[in-house]
């Protein structure tokens, strides 16, 4: 298209950045080139185009528009978190809560004595001591070996740890007695508490292993809610952050 | 502390402008005008003063070109200023110079649309802006002599391509 090779100097020429002594060769050269006298014409006239293009002004309302998102935004910006962050906390910490508290709860039961009575439940065991087994199958009980905790307690069918090495364990705390003439009127006999060396039957020792797995089940929940709170809080500051530097780096 | 109000305003022409000839869409313009001052009143007290306008024509040319091509689906729609007076404050033209004038500026417009980044960025901010080349640069973060080799490329793209759509009566001679 353009077969002289001085237009290479032609911008150059235009933009004053050609030595002199360059200078007064070029304008030599472009005079009697009738390619380069034209593309320097092009050039001067596609200069002049550009620079008489017409600005079109700002609308004003765009510059409100921009103003009234200001002001939007520099209202819902005050140090504290939009409403929508702040309430998310307290459902973790609520998470949290509930988290510690079946936690808390199910060690109280698991710490409990098995023979020793509900708090709610002592009277009424003492006047109907029921040994029945639950209504459920299970093997044949063998005969408690002698000097293996109670003598008194009665053999019950319902229980499947019958070897002497099950049996072996500490002997529980003597649960507590009410003094005398409180309860001796509604006990018919002063049989003490129910197998005191009694093991947790295969439903008790399931319940309470779902109890556990609830329990950290639940305490896992509250400890992932409580960390995605913080990340969130982070990620806020970050989103800032971010922001201003994604607007300062190079594309 | 955020920019004032008159800082804001300082920039919104020189901002609409350069989102304008970036997208050929006004409702474009618009919108990366106002983003582009929100971002200045949200950052621009951490920029220099000498550099904020380089700072605020980054951001405007990088969210222009984020509408873009968030926009790819809409056919972008060339601005045309035949409805503005070519030249006007000039005189002296007749009505022949006149249409003479629109007819090659609307090939002008659609050649500078033409023109891939960053070379239209460059032509627009040097040539119809008259920017100096250090805030171009600084704009663009292109170092000084880039700039000018991608200028002078530029050029020669744009007269190429008023050379093959212009009709040979309406190229100088």
């Amino acid at each position: 298209m353009n077969p002289c090779a001085h237009t290479d100097q032609l911008d150059a020429y235009l933009d004053g950045d050609l030595a002199p002594a360059e200078t007064r060769a070029f304008e030599a050269h472009a005079g009697a080139c009738p390619a380069c006298t034209a593309e320097l014409a092009l050039a001067r006239r596609l200069q002049g185009a550009l620079r008489a293009l017409p600005a079109e002004p700002c609308p004003y309302e765009v510059f409100q528009g921009a103003l009234d998102r200001i002001a939007r935004e520099s209202k819902d910006r005050p140090a504290l978190p939009s409403p929508a962050r702040a309430r998310r906390p307290r459902w973790h910490a609520a998470g949290v809560g509930v988290g510690l508290v079946a936690l808390v709860a199910l060690a109280l039961v698991l710490a409990r004595p098995a023979n020793e009575p509900a708090p709610v439940e002592p009277v009424a065991s003492t006047e109907t001591p029921d040994p029945t087994p639950p209504a459920v199958d299970l093997p044949a009980a063998e005969p408690v070996p002698a000097g293996a905790g109670d003598t008194t307690a009665t053999p019950s069918p319902a229980r499947p740890e019958t070897t002497p090495t099950a049996r072996r364990r500490a002997p529980r705390p003597a649960p507590y007695t009410a003094p005398e003439g409180d309860l001796a009127a509604a006990r018919p006999t002063p049989s003490p508490a129910p197998e005191p060396s009694a093991e947790p039957t295969p439903a008790e020792v399931a319940s309470a292993r779902e109890g556990v797995r609830l329990a950290f089940t639940l305490f896992a929940e509250a400890n992932r809610q409580a960390t995605e709170a913080v990340r969130s809080n982070v990620g806020q500051q970050l989103e800032h952050v971010t922001d201003a530097l994604a607007l300062t780096l190079p594309r | 502390m955020p920019l004032d109000t008159a800082a804001l305003a300082a920039h919104r022409h020189r901002v609409y402008a350069f989102a304008l000839r970036l997208t050929g869409c006004r409702e474009d313009a618009a919108d990366v005008t106002q983003e582009v001052l929100v971002r200045l009143w949200r950052h621009g007290d951490q920029v220099e003063e000498a550099r904020r306008t380089a700072w605020t024509l980054r951001v405007t040319r990088n969210a222009a070109l984020d509408l873009l091509r968030s926009r790819t689906a809409r056919a972008a729609h060339t601005v045309t200023h035949n409805d503005l007076p070519y030249a006007a404050a000039d005189g002296g033209h007749t009505p022949d110079t006149l249409t003479e004038a629109a007819d090659f500026r609307r090939h002008l417009d659609h050649a500078l649309a033409q023109l891939d980044e960053p070379y239209r960025s460059i032509v627009i901010l040097r040539e119809i802006e008259d920017l100096p080349y250090q805030d171009i640069a600084d704009a663009l973060d292109l170092p000084l002599n880039t700039l000018k080799v991608y200028l002078h490329r530029a050029r020669r793209r744009l007269r190429d391509a008023l050379r093959t759509t212009l009709p040979a009566e309406a190229l100088p001679s």
